[in-house]
């Protein structure tokens, strides 16, 4: 293993041991956007509270709070573009330059791929798609990342649209098909870019038929990369003059990645990035460019070329280093980061090649070689002196400086979020500040606070227990309950039509059936066994039905507690019925300024009753269905099972057999409509238990009497509307604003960052 | 008194119309002759009319149970009272006894209900049930076990007609009571269509505590009301199956009259399964015990008539008539009938040949049959009470 390995291999296991830090910071500062949200939300509703003395609204406001809000979307952001540095499980070196500097000869060199993989050509632009090229000893294959119809007219279409001016776009394939663009004119002065940006449009929809069948969208893998040219490659000049519309079956590509074993590496988690070639006619290739460089690779080699009229350092050159130094964010030296390649053939005219090193000193290096930038001097097609003289030198430099850019870009990160944090913390000193001027310009709590709630809590005692009382007098008087008995006498009817119908085909085709089973099986006991265990399922699943009715009555029994709350608690539960009614109570008591954990409990318990058949009911009854519904019973003296009937294999089999099911679904029906009216009392009892569970809890419990004082500090003005003047500090609005403050100071002060962990 | 000089045993049966009193009279003529199978004395339909009545009610069990399934109610009834009338026959003539079965309309017992026009026809019962020192209750063992709602358990006493049966029973008891400390009285609670409530007759539920249970809390006052009238009443609870073939496949409560509260019971019976291949044949279960019990309380009234009459003790004779004179019941008749077996016997004993032989020996197979009978033990559905 060479020593670069080694330092490549340490860098990646270090990277891995950063990443759960690097992920806390993202959860951290995920949630920061969402509490700030709250926060201003909670301000608002309290700004706007008509009892808010107007000198105090001014200062309940979040500054800068879309600011901030965004400042905490960028530091995600960040996070992620760590995150992913951080799980990359290779080295990438983005190769970067304009048409024609010889970048895909070099890729060839650095990658041992050949003309079907990279293209290249002296004339016009060959490369279209450009790959991602990964060193393995493994794999030699491509897999290609499919556009389907809807990415390819949003992320390819769409952005020439733009471009164009055009303000509709196509909605599908057909409708681009079908699009009518117009060439533009001479004389009507087209834009710089109109006419490059029309043309390609129209080659892309006059190609069409050549790639729409595949946008599918997924991933085609290609083991034989001889055939990948025409999926990374633009049509040559002689199919451009074909005469027919030239195949673009690259249009359908969003990435190619390639595995293949590299001619020479020091370096086995290598990858080369063929970057999008800058000045080229593609709309979105800048924005391409810097996401590229920011998500995918480590370092940049940007290769310039001594030939005529390029050989110089000039505009494109100078804002092509803009771009890569977007990229490069908090990586201090630019020549961690990025390199020139001169591409310099021993055919190039020597002054040529003087003029652009030159320039190069001159214009980048401040008159110094090596200053700003490194300057590499290598010929593309020269296999030897790539990887003598560019690749190896790269990568032993860029092993020594890769834990000091991942230590910059944690700093980076460290240093945004804390500049974040002590945003945040002055505007939550602020909100503070105007919560102290709220305290001081409103009323203090009247005196006779308590004996109202003494009162409230006893109304609401006596009308409960009243409640009580009745249930407990339906329990003992054991009367029926009328509604459980229709609900079961549905239940008991659905199925003796359904017995007396024939279970669903009925008599004649059940019998049909049951002779054609025992004519099949010999026997009759398999159709018999079938069918009741046929009915066994049915008869419970029709009773399944009464689960509407414990619906109804739980419905009712928290309808009737919230008409009881209500009654004594001002608006507070004004518009709430049944279940939703005990839903509102329970937030009010989770929003209130202070906590009222035994409310809370006492209505989440009542709000938790479940009644269903299948768990109060049936297991009552289970025991007796199976016993009449097997097939095979028991001797009562003896033990000895035996089956119930036995039948001959005939129509005559089947008559008696008929007989003999129906008779016993009938009794399976009537035996469990007894059971469950005999039950009748239960589905009272259990109301009543949990009642007065509710009772207990709410009113009598220990900390009773201290939650319920809590409460009306929270609500007092909505308990006795109208009693109280102005607004106190306990009200549930203030509460929340206090509450939210908490959540973000709390947040953004979390120990725990990227860097200490 | 007869006049075919058998031992009249009469016996009244109190309940219900529909509750199925034909058929524990046919139950109880079958299950005699089973017993009887084998001895020289016989059990049969003691009057054409009684044969022809048994005849009929066991047809309609028939035709139903053919049917597969069938609604009690749609059988034969009668709202006329019916007179039963079974013999228990050595062949000797006068060595014989009578069971008189009276069978009433249960709505006769309340004077609402009882139909305008019958007051000597009721008046006729009374007297007949004054003069039986055995009451037969039978109860419908369905309305008490597929009650499952309270408003149907309410319903219990309309439909059982419990202040009546308590009423009657009770001044039957007092009816014994008066006719001396010695003499045995039997009332008999019999719990009719059990086959779904025991396992013992092809059932495979038993329910038997259940349907004790229900019985004791509805009947209690029944219960108490005779013991507290007199004590000398032997009550018994003898769970009878008339049918045996069957089960209960299903039962509604319909709701009877206007009045809120009244509702009618109709179960609705069907073959047990081993019966639906043609093997439907009747087979009664417990009506052994309510003949067993007959027999017992026979033998003790005629043990205590014995000791009361007995053979040439003049004064003893004389306590004895005047006893029968005073009895309205088994007594007078038990008193009457040994007086004239001993005679038979006397006769008997002078007069030579085979036929005397032949005589001696019927009339003791009577006594013998009566006695393994009452010497037979209970079965495990009976209970003294």
């Amino acid at each position: 293993m060479t020593d670069v390995q080694r330092r490549i291999d340490a860098l990646l296991r270090a990277r891995g041991t950063q990443l759960p830090a690097v992920r806390v910071e993202l959860a951290r500062w995920s949630n920061v956007q969402a509490e700030l949200d709250q926060l201003a939300s909670a301000l608002d509703a309290l700004r706007n509270h008509p009892k808010t003395p107007d000198d105090a609204r001014a200062g309940l406001v979040l500054e800068q709070a879309a600011e901030l809000r965004a400042a905490a979307a960028g530091l995600v952001e960040a996070c992620r573009v760590v995150e992913t540095r951080f799980l990359r499980p290779t080295i990438n070196l983005g190769v970067s330059g304009v048409a024609r500097v010889g970048k895909s000869t070099l890729l060839q060199r650095l990658t041992g791929l050949g003309e079907d993989q990279i293209p290249t050509g002296s004339g016009i632009p060959v490369t279209a798609v450009r790959s991602r090229i990964f060193h393995s000893t493994v794999h030699r294959r491509a897999v290609i990342r499919l556009h389907t119809e809807q990415s390819f007219l949003d992320e390819v279409v769409g952005p020439f649209h733009d471009q164009l001016g055009l303000t509709a776009r196509p909605a599908t394939v057909e409708e681009f098909r079908n699009w009518t663009y117009t060439e533009p004119s001479a004389t009507a002065d087209p834009r710089p870019g109109e006419v490059e940006h029309a043309r390609r449009l129209l080659s892309m929809q006059r190609s069409l038929d050549s790639y729409a069948g595949d946008l599918v969208g997924g991933e085609r893998v290609i083991d034989d990369l001889t055939r990948l040219r025409p999926w990374v490659a633009y049509p040559t000049n002689e199919e451009l003059n074909a005469g027919q519309p030239a195949a673009r079956r690259y249009l359908a590509v969003r990435e190619v990645r390639i595995d293949t074993e590299f001619p020479r590496t020091a370096v086995a988690q290598l990858g080369i990035v063929d970057l999008p070639g800058l000045g080229e006619i593609d709309p979105k290739a800048e924005e391409q460019h810097v996401a590229g460089l920011r998500n995918e690779v480590d370092a940049v080699l940007v290769v310039k070329r001594p030939i005529e009229g390029m050989a110089f350092w000039g505009d494109k050159d100078v804002k092509a280093l803009g771009l890569i130094d977007q990229a490069r964010g908090r990586i201090r030296d630019r020549r961690d980061f990025v390199a020139l390649v001169v591409n310099r053939a021993a055919t190039d005219l020597p002054e040529l090649v003087a003029n652009l090193t030159d320039d190069i000193r001159r214009q980048v290096n401040a008159g110094v070689d090596g200053r700003f930038l490194t300057v590499y001097s290598a010929d593309a097609a020269s296999t030897e002196e790539v990887l003598d003289g560019l690749l190896e030198p790269f990568l032993d430099a860029l092993a020594g400086r890769l834990p000091v850019m991942d230590r910059q870009v944690l700093d980076g990160l460290e240093e945004e979020a804390t500049a974040l944090a002590a945003r945040i913390n002055a505007a939550l000193g602020d909100i503070r500040s105007a919560l102290q001027q709220l305290q001081r310009s409103t009323v203090a709590p009247a005196e006779n606070l308590d004996q109202r709630v003494d009162r409230l809590r006893k109304h609401m005692a006596s009308d409960l227990g009243a409640y009580r009382d009745e249930l407990t007098r339906l329990v003992e008087g054991e009367q029926d309950d009328k509604d459980f008995v229709v609900a079961v006498e549905a239940g008991y009817q659905d199925i003796v039509d359904w017995v007396e119908g024939g279970f669903d085909e009925g008599h004649d085709e059940w019998c049909q059936e049951a002779v054609l089973s025992m004519a099949d099986k010999r026997n009759a006991a398999p159709y018999a066994v079938d069918q009741l265990n046929r009915i066994r399922v049915e008869v419970g699943r029709r009773f399944g039905t009464l689960d509407d009715f414990f619906t109804r009555r739980l419905d009712a029994v928290w309808g009737r507690l919230v008409e009881i709350l209500r009654k004594s608690s001002g608006d507070l539960l004004d518009g709430l019925d049944g279940r939703a009614g005990l839903e509102g109570l329970a937030a009010l008591l989770e929003e209130g300024s202070e906590p009222c954990p035994a409310l809370s409990q006492a209505v989440a318990d009542v709000l938790d009753i479940r009644l269903d058949y299948r768990t109060l009911l049936y297991p009552r009854v289970r025991g007796r269905l199976i016993d009449l519904l097997n097939f095979e019973v028991r001797n009562p003296e003896t033990g000895v099972p035996k089956p119930q009937i036995t039948v001959a294999t005939t129509a005559q089999g089947a008559e008696i057999l008929y007989i003999f099911v129906t008779g016993r679904a009938h009794q399976a029906a009537h035996m469990i409509r007894n059971a469950l009216l005999q039950e009748t009392v239960t589905p009272t009892l259990v109301v009543q238990a949990f009642v007065e569970q509710f009772d207990d809890a709410f009113i009598r419990s220990r900390d009773s009497e201290r939650d319920f004082r809590r409460l009306a500090r929270s609500y007092r003005d909505r308990i006795w509307p109208g009693v109280y003047e102005g607004i106190e500090l306990d009200d549930a609005r203030v509460a929340r604003v206090r509450r939210a403050v908490r959540a973000v100071d709390a947040r953004i002060n979390e120990v725990g960052t990227a860097e200490g962990s | 008194m007869s006049e075919r000089e058998e031992l009249p045993y009469k016996i009244s049966m109190l309940g219900p119309t529909r509750v199925g009193k034909t058929s524990i009279v046919a139950s109880m003529l079958h299950g005699g002759e089973q017993m009887l199978i084998g001895s020289s004395v016989t059990m049969s339909a003691g009057d054409p009319r009684t044969e022809r009545l048994i005849a009929l009610t066991v047809q309609g069990l028939q035709g139903a149970l053919k049917a597969g399934a069938f609604q009690p109610e749609s059988l034969r009834q009668t709202n006329e009272p019916q007179h039963f009338t079974l013999l228990l026959d050595s062949g000797v003539p006068g060595a014989a006894v009578r069971f008189d079965l009276l069978d009433f309309p249960g709505g006769w017992l309340n004077p609402i209900t009882r139909p305008e026009g019958r007051e000597q026809d009721w008046q006729e019962c009374l007297r007949f049930i004054k003069e039986s020192s055995v009451l037969i209750v039978p109860v419908d063992a369905g309305v008490l076990m597929e009650a499952a709602l309270q408003e149907y358990k309410r319903a219990w006493p309309a439909i059982l007609r419990i202040a009546d049966v308590v009423k009657v029973a009770g001044d039957w008891a007092a009816g014994r009571k008066v006719a001396g400390e010695d003499e045995p009285a039997l009332l008999v609670y019999c719990p009719v269509k059990c086959e779904s409530y025991f396992d013992d007759n092809g059932g495979r539920i038993d329910r038997s505590e259940e349907l004790f249970r229900r019985f004791h809390d509805e009947y209690g006052e029944v219960i108490d009301r005779v013991r507290r009238e007199y004590g000398g009443v032997d009550q018994l609870y003898c769970p009878v199956d008339t049918i045996g073939c069957v089960e209960l496949r299903s039962a509604e409560w319909i709701p009877a009259g206007v009045d809120e509260g009244s509702w009618r019971f109709a179960p609705t019976f069907q073959l047990r399964p081993e019966a639906l291949n043609g093997n439907a044949t009747l087979a009664p279960k417990g009506v052994d015990d309510v003949l067993a019990a007959l027999c017992r309380h026979l033998m003790e009234a005629r043990q205590a008539a014995e000791k009361l009459s007995a053979e040439g003790a003049d004064s003893a004779h004389d306590q004895a008539r005047e006893l029968a004179d005073r009895s309205e019941g088994i007594f007078r008749d038990l008193v009457l009938w040994l007086t004239r077996e001993r005679a038979r016997r006397h006769q008997a004993e002078w007069e030579a040949g085979a036929r005397a032989k032949e005589v001696r020996g019927r009339v003791d197979a009577l006594d013998k049959v009566v006695r393994d009978i009452a010497d037979r033990p209970l079965g495990h559905r009976a209970r003294g009470l």
